[in-house]
């Protein structure tokens, strides 16, 4: 191999990485609806089924659920006194939900739908040079009956190379601040997963169903 | 010179129009709303954090802004019952947080838990009151930056009676939840029985 192909293997993907860096790739997108439904009143947040290795996303994706659902004229909530409720059922943890009927979750939070969730990446690198974050998970909404109402998909990812040494030594630092900061609140990647959900807020049913959502 | 002048008051109209705050309000059953006379509003939930450090200042800020605008113009209709006696019996339940009655500073580190809806009903029932007014608050950095969703549940069978939302417009506000809040209110005081 000349000299000449050897970097031409090595530049292009280089260049090809480097272009695609530092813009985050914010997506939503819906997987099936059920037309003509109309969308519950009561909405509870359960736990999400985090395949993830970071705990703290339990707790910020079913916020942005709520900030999702929130925006989209549903009523929906999500806090200890529910977890309360759903730890006396025997259920601490997301993953447990499949093997209890939405009826029995429903009559137990007094909710008439559930916004389920799947967590499947959660993660954010920092190491000065190398910034990588994603954020990917998946949200349901049943009525009481556990009948899908909508599924859909959201996607915030970020890579972004740093060549500058004073910037990636800043970043380095911003890092570490942040996660004093996220030590302390025991929250983690909190806006890019909103942002997410708020991408997949622009493709869900608005309450209570398309023909009559944000009337006037 | 005509025509340009409507263009621009059209394009003006349109403009000032999508400015204003968007909202629903829907009546779910007339013969309990037409029932309802003494409400309770409990304190509102964010769904923005769960860890309220940073948005209790907010929340409990609202609720009272809230009753400010409900007071005002439905003050007729509904009796409301006292945030102390609401925030009583909340407390009784273990809750904690957003005391809207308290200074601000000395909740700046509670944690709270929220309650659930049947907790909430329970509340109404115990205040002897006819319905409740269940309140989410939600902030984004895009739009809307604020909207809320309003339910008001019977107390005797926790059945949704009046089901609303309103979100701010595209316009930009140093206060975006006051008009969702205000048109809310008054499309309850027009369209409820």
């Amino acid at each position: 191999m000349t000299f000449k192909k050897i970097s031409f293997v090595f530049v292009l993907p280089l260049f090809i990485l480097i272009s695609g860096c530092g813009i985050p790739k914010i997506k939503g997108n819906l997987i099936s609806s059920k037309s003509g439904a109309q969308m519950p009143d009561l909405i509870a947040i359960l736990p999400p089924d985090n395949h993830s290795n970071d705990l703290t996303a339990v707790e910020v994706v079913q916020r942005a659920g709520g900030v999702m659902l929130t925006t989209k004229g549903y009523y929906s909530i999500a806090n200890k006194a529910q977890d309360a409720e759903l730890q006396k059922m025997g259920i601490s943890d997301g993953g447990q939900l499949k093997a209890y009927r939405a009826e029995n979750i429903c009559k137990s939070l007094g909710a008439e739908g559930l916004l389920y969730s799947t967590v499947e990446d959660f993660n954010e690198i920092n190491i000065g040079f190398w910034i990588s974050k994603k954020v990917q998970m998946k949200m349901s909404l049943t009525d009481a009956k556990g009948e899908n109402l909508w599924e859909g998909e959201a996607l915030y990812r970020i890579r972004k190379l740093v060549i500058n040494p004073q910037e990636a030594a800043q970043a380095f630092v911003e890092r570490k601040v942040g996660e004093l900061v996220e030590k302390a609140l025991r929250v983690h990647l909190v806006p890019e997963t909103n942002q997410a959900a708020v991408a997949l807020a622009q493709k869900i049913t608005p309450w209570p169903n398309p023909q009559d959502a944000q009337r006037r | 010179m005509r025509k340009q002048s409507l263009l621009f008051l059209i394009g003006i109209s349109l403009f000032l129009s999508s400015c204003g705050p968007t909202s629903n309000l829907f009546v779910r059953d007339a013969d309990l709303a037409k029932k309802t006379k003494k409400l309770a509003v409990l304190p509102f939930q964010d769904a923005n954090a769960r860890h309220a450090e940073d948005t209790i200042v907010q929340t409990n800020a609202l609720t009272l802004k809230f009753l400010q605008h409900a007071q005002a113009e439905l003050a007729g209709r509904y009796e409301f019952i006292s945030q102390d006696q609401i925030m009583q019996e909340l407390k009784k339940m273990g809750f904690e947080g957003y005391d809207p009655n308290k200074s601000m500073w000395k909740q700046a580190f509670v944690q709270t838990t929220g309650y659930t809806i049947p907790q909430a009903v329970q509340v109404g029932k115990n205040l002897g009151a006819d319905a409740i007014l269940l309140v989410t608050v939600a902030g984004s950095q895009q739009n809307p930056v604020f909207s809320l969703s309003v339910r008001m549940l019977d107390t005797k069978n926790g059945k949704v009676i009046v089901a609303g939302s309103a979100a701010s417009g595209a316009g930009l506000s140093f206060t975006p939840w006051n008009a969702p809040m205000k048109k809310l209110v008054s499309r309850i005081a027009r369209e409820v029985p």
